[in-house]
């Protein structure tokens, strides 16, 4: 049984706005009207699914390539614990 | 002219009449009709230097005290709170006629005044600039924003921090202030020259007595003023005094979340919320005495950073 590969993207009609106050960063999504307080890191990550649709893999290579990471395992785990987590606050939403 | 200046015959007179008296408190015009005695002489006292505008002026809010229908009050007389018609808390024993009225007209700004951004924060000013005291009830900010309006600093407010969003300045609302149980002696001993109005036991705050704002403060009432400072105040007996720089993000997340209307008010909300966290130098303080705390928030406004 294959897994189904998700595209994600930020909630559609959302609006975010970002403040970046050193290592942290607010995040206000004025579509849930809901502020939400991130490191400098998964900010870039969710600036990156605001410019694109993104499968999990496209994204990795992407933001490794942008920060000049390891295309490894671990970078692999912490962008999909952002995704999960992105996804909980309803930030992104998959797209079909 | 001046709720003083009308005397308590007329202001009799005018507050049972079909337009009632129309009070200008800074940010909100009050229309308030009344023909209870025992509540208007409070009100003459504690609202003196307020400007009364005439009968025809907008209101914000209608509010009528008056006792209830009913044969109860030949008993245990009381007294309701009712604005645009409506009556939304149970009657007060006619003696609490006063708070009843300051705690309505809380509740009223609270609900309704969603065209500025409402925080739950004492506001004083000195040198064109304001210290907003931010804090969860019992932690002593109204306390301390009284001790410091009876020490040189403007009093705009003990209850609301009511900020305009076209330019982020706060708007006063410098009405009594309600003080608690042992404040209202803290107030009294410390400062000879504070003038209180009656003491209300058995309130469900315990005993309240209200502080006649200063002369200066009101007289400046539609004087708006930018923020300075961000403190949040916690009193905390026999402790030494202790003032800590806050991060910005966790003060913006403290505001969002002492805001009355911060969800409500959107992206605009975010916005004022982030402007006066980026402008304001925010701490957290923990205080026991007057005569540490005050000299040294003196010294934290003259600092320029």
């Amino acid at each position: 049984m294959s897994t189904k590969i998700i595209t994600w993207r930020v909630i559609q009609g959302s609006d975010l706005l970002f403040v970046n106050w050193g290592s942290e960063v607010i995040v206000y999504n004025s579509l849930s009207g809901e502020t939400h307080q991130m490191d400098v890191f998964s900010a870039t990550v969710l600036e990156q699914l605001m410019s694109n649709n993104y499968i999990e893999e496209a994204l990795l290579n992407d933001i490794c390539r942008l920060y000049s990471l390891d295309n490894n395992s671990e970078n692999q785990q912490l962008i999909a614990l952002i995704i999960n987590n992105f996804d909980q606050l309803g930030l992104i939403e998959p797209c079909y | 002219m001046k709720l003083k200046q009308l005397g308590l015959g007329n202001l009799v007179k005018q507050a049972a009449s079909k337009e009632g008296v129309c009070l200008d408190i800074g940010a909100f015009c009050v229309r308030v009709k009344s023909d209870e005695i025992i509540f208007l002489e409070t009100l003459a006292f504690l609202y003196q230097d307020f400007p009364i505008l005439p009968s025809d002026t907008f209101a914000d809010f209608h509010i009528v005290i008056t006792r209830p229908k009913g044969v109860r009050h030949y008993l245990k007389p009381q007294v309701i709170f009712v604005t645009d018609g409506q009556q939304p808390f149970e009657p007060f024993p006619l003696s609490h006629a006063f708070p009843l009225f300051e705690w309505g007209l809380n509740w009223c700004i609270a609900r309704r005044s969603h065209q500025y951004l409402m925080l739950h924060a004492a506001v004083v000013e000195k040198n064109g600039k304001a210290l907003i005291l931010p804090a969860l009830p019992g932690s002593g900010k109204s306390t301390l924003s009284a001790a410091l309006a009876m020490n040189g600093w403007r009093f705009l407010s003990d209850e609301f921090t009511m900020i305009r969003p076209q330019d982020g300045k706060i708007l006063p609302i410098p009405r009594p202030t309600p003080l608690k149980n042992a404040s209202i002696q803290v107030i009294k001993g410390t400062f000879l020259n504070a003038e209180m109005g009656p003491l209300f036991p058995k309130t469900r705050k315990g005993t309240v007595a209200h502080l006649r704002p200063p002369k200066q403060s009101v007289e400046q009432l539609k004087e708006a003023v930018l923020p300075e400072l961000l403190i949040f105040p916690k009193f905390q007996a026999n402790t030494e005094i202790q003032l800590n720089l806050l991060n910005k993000p966790y003060v913006v997340f403290k505001l969002a979340s002492n805001a009355f209307n911060y969800e409500l008010m959107g992206r605009t909300g975010f916005e004022l919320v982030k402007n006066m966290t980026s402008s304001c130098r925010c701490y957290n303080l923990t205080y026991s005495r007057f005569d540490q705390v005050l000299p040294l928030l003196d010294d934290l406004l003259m600092q320029n950073v």
